[in-house]
Parts: C-alpha cells; sequence; structure tokens
C-alpha cells in the first residue's frame, strides 16, 4: 500500500504557536499568573527557529538512516494492505511516546545526549515560548537512533516521524503556568502543565522526574513520577543557571564544556568517558554534583523530607 | 498541504516581532534588581545553601553582588528579570580588566562568559580586585 501524503504537521502547527504564544501574554497582561521576559522570550523563539531549518535540513539525512534500518524489519508495515489504518498510526503513536520516554530519561543522564537537550531546560521561565526553545544539536548528538528500534520492529519512517511530530505539538500546550490542574483522570494518565513543570524544575526533589512525553503512564510505570507539592512551587531553569542570551553559548555551551572537561590533561581513560557518559554534574574529582547527589544533600540538610517522591530515604547509620 | 516557505517565514518574523514588542510594551523588559546583601545571600544559598559570606558588595544599581566566602567568592548577576550565581574558585576567570566605572570579568565558563561589576569606588575595587585575583586563570609559561 503506498504511503498516504502526510502533512508536515510541525510547519502546519507554526500559526498555532504563535496565536497561542499571544494568547497567553495577553491573558497573562491582564490577569497575571505566567510570567515573560523579552530577552528570554526571544531566545526561546529563535531557538525554535533554529531547530527549525536544522530539522528541515537534517530530514532528509535522518529518513535516509531510518529506512536504512527499516529494510531489516522482519515486516514492513508500511508495505501491507493495512499498514496505514488509523490503529496502525495509535499503535505507532504509543510506541513513539515510550521512546520519547526512554530517550528523554538517557537525555538527562547522559551527558553527552544532555549537551544537546540542556538547550530546551536553558530559561529561567516556564511558559509557551519555552516549549519552543528546541536543541540546535539533536542530530549531532544522534539523539534520533533512539528511534530505529521502531523502523526495526516495522513501523514506516514516515509514520514514525509524522507521529513524532503529533508528539511535540501536544508537548507545546504543557509549557503553562496559566493551567493549575487538568480533571484528575486526565492527570492520571496524560502529561499535563502540572507534571511538566515539576519537569523543567530545578528544586532537588523535582530533578530527573516526569520524562513522559504525552502519556505520564511511563514515568509512573518506570519509577519516575513526582507529583507538583502547593508547598515547593517550582524553580525552572538549569542546577547551574545560564548567564548569557547569546544564541550560540545557549545552542552549545555543554558541548563546549563536555570537550572541554573530557580533553583536559592527566585524566585516565575511564575519566575521560565518565565525562562523556556518566551523568550531568559527575566529575572526576568530585568537584562538581549529580541530580542523585543534589538530592541526598537536601535530605541531609531536611530528614523530614527523606522518601518522598523524589527523594532519597536517610542514608543508614554505621552499625556499631 | 505545507504551508508556502515564504508566508510560513513572513510569519514567523511577524509573529516573533509581535510578541517580543507586546512583552515590552508590558513591561516585561525590566531587569531585576538586588535590593540588598540579604537579597544576594538568599540568592546564592539556593544554589549553594551551606555558603556563608564574610563580606559582601551589592552595586548600588542592583545589578550585581560579591560575595566573600570562606575559599571562593560569590558572584550574583542579573540577567533580565532573574538572576544568576556563580563561585569562583581558582581558575574560573580567563581575566579581570577595569575602567573607570566598571571591573569586567571574563570567566571560563561557557554559559557564563563575561560579567560587568559597577564597582565605582576604588578602595572597593581594589579590595575586590585582591580577592579575585587567585580566580585568575594562570598560564603556564
Amino acid at each position: 500500500m503506498p504511503a498516504p501524503d502526510l502533512p508536515p504537521i510541525v510547519q502546519l502547527a507554526v500559526p498555532f504557536f504563535i496565536g497561542s504564544i499571544l494568547l497567553e501574554l495577553t491573558i497573562a497582561g491582564l490577569k497575571g499568573g505566567a510570567r515573560y521576559e523579552s530577552r528570554d522570550m526571544i531566545t526561546s523563539l529563535l531557538m525554535g527557529v533554529g531547530n527549525l531549518i536544522i530539522g528541515l535540513l537534517a530530514g532528509g539525512a535522518i529518513y535516509g538512516v531510518l529506512s536504512f534500518f527499516h529494510g531489516f524489519a522482519p515486516i514492513q508495515l508500511g508495505e501491507q494492505s493495512w499498514g496505514w489504518a488509523p490503529w496502525v498510526f495509535v499503535l505507532c503513536f504509543v510506541a513513539d511516546d515510550l521512546r520519547y520516554y526512554w530517550y528523554h530519561r538517557v537525555a538527562h543522564e547522559i551527558r553527552w545526549f544532555w549537551a544537546s537537550h540542556v538547550n530546551h531546560h536553558s530559561s529561567q521561565h516556564y511558559n509557551l515560548s519555552t516549549a519552543l526553545r528546541q536543541t540546535w544539536s539533536y542530530e549531532l548528538t544522534l539523539g534520533f537512533i533512539f528511534r530505529i528500534p521502531l523502523v526495526l520492529v516495522g513501523f514506516d519512517p514516515l509514520m514514525v516521524a509524522f507521529v513524532g511530530g503529533i508528539n511535540l505539538i501536544y508537548q507545546f500546550w504543557i509549557h503553562t503556568e496559566l493551567i493549575d490542574r487538568m480533571p484528575a483522570w486526565f492527570e492520571a494518565v496524560f502529561n499535563t502543565p502540572s507534571h511538566h513543570r515539576v519537569h523543567h524544575a530545578v528544586n532537588p526533589r523535582y530533578l530527573d522526574a516526569n520524562y513522559a512525553g504525552t502519556l505520564i503512564i511511563w514515568d509512573r510505570m518506570f519509577g519516575t513520577f513526582v507529583p507538583e507539592l502547593a508547598s515547593e512551587p517550582p524553580r525552572y531553569g538549569l542546577t547551574t543557571q545560564l548567564g548569557t542570551f547569546h544564541l550560540l553559548r545557549v545552542a552549545f555551551h555543554e558541548l563546549v564544556a563536555l570537550v572541554r572537561d573530557a580533553s583536559q590533561p592527566g585524566l585516565s581513560p575511564r575519566q575521560r568517558l565518565g565525562y562523556i557518559f556518566g551523568p550531568p554534574g559527575w566529575s572526576h574529582d568530585g568537584s562538581r554534583k549529580t541530580a542523585a547527589q543534589m538530592k541526598a544533600d537536601w535530605v541531609r540538610r531536611h530528614p523530614e523530607d527523606a522518601g518522598l517522591p523524589g527523594l532519597p530515604p536517610l542514608p543508614a547509620l554505621p552499625v556499631r | 498541504m505545507a504551508i508556502p516557505l515564504p508566508i510560513l517565514l513572513g510569519l514567523i518574523v511577524v509573529g516573533i516581532a509581535g510578541a517580543v514588542l507586546f512583552t515590552h510594551l508590558l513591561g516585561w523588559s525590566a531587569p531585576a534588581r538586588i535590593a540588598d546583601a540579604q537579597a544576594a545571600l538568599d540568592r546564592f544559598q539556593l544554589d549553594y545553601p551551606e555558603a556563608e559570606p564574610v563580606r559582601s558588595w551589592v552595586a548600588a544599581d542592583g545589578s550585581a553582588a560579591l560575595l566573600q566566602l570562606s575559599e571562593d567568592i560569590g558572584l550574583v548577576i542579573v540577567l533580565g528579570d532573574r538572576t544568576v550565581v556563580r563561585r569562583l574558585g581558582p581558575g574560573a576567570l580567563a581575566s579581570v580588566r577595569t575602567d573607570p566605572t566598571h571591573t569586567h570579568l571574563q570567566l571560563r565558563d561557557p554559559g557564563f562568559p563575561r560579567a560587568s561589576l559597577p564597582l565605582a569606588d576604588s578602595d572597593e575595587r581594589e579590595a575586590w580586585l585582591a580577592e579575585l585575583s587567585p580566580c585568575v586563570q594562570v598560564v603556564p609559561a
């Protein structure tokens, strides 16, 4: 069955993105509830434009790579008479959402991928423009390799790209402080503004949590779900905030730091690999802190919080 | 079904310009201001909870603050309507340059390349320059 002419949905969503940002600005201006800052917003929007351009330029090459691997699939669903049926799209969407969860988790837990994904987290604001602050180095850091299993099990690369676009568009609206909570059944199943505010927060209890794209069930299944607490408002951005709005620095600061760290003289090969594939914050001399260490530090200072969602238990006392 | 490229580009340019102008008109281009030494310390301790400064300086315009810690220097800088902090230890700075009104720090941090401190008082400036000098990277001969 020939592939249908799938629309470039991310491009088509651009007017919706712009209109929604203007609407959020208007509501925030009238009623408050969301915070914008002009230079922060320009940075976010231009990062989004850059991401769109790089995606257009590199899309063909990535499609080629995925098509190559798709050739090894035992069954090519797109070739079947039912291969483009709506239920195949739904199945592909769910499978891709699971792919997104793991890509996203790895992008927070391995510095190589974090060096790209950090772009999206580099604003201290959380509004709809933050959603468009997208990476410029996704292709360079090979983030697309997480899509290979989908084409290997038979999903057509075009369908994988299409549902990935839907997932990206879904995630746009959750970048807002204007919406407090959705209905309980929705919060239980889907990623929401509340869940995603936690993901963007740097409060120790919120670090490395809520990796979901569309379905929050993956975080609940894999133990990374942390609820937003009214008693602890999220602080957004990075644990070491950026001190610049310069686009190239926003885009590549972590890659530059990674290369600098891994190439410093006097390190063992294992230490160099630690700077590349260890968690963000790992250092050979212990001079920096990973998210796990920040959580442990928090529990040491606030033992009453030990074992709460997002925080470890108190360290065991030495037996005498 | 794609949006023609010239129309897409036009939408993006007009959309970004409109949103930024709107934000500016709403007054959301005003910088943050560090009110006093306590505010600087409160912000610094969000990132470094155990920091206990022995001395501090806050710019008269509230754009920056320095905290002298037991071993390092704490830097608090306004960026837009937020603040950013760094702990400056040995080698954290590539250079320090002064002019009559400002002290310019060039950091070795790709995500925070430079900071300008309105250290106008010459005695104050000299005192802080002395504190900052161990932070300047020593380039081997």
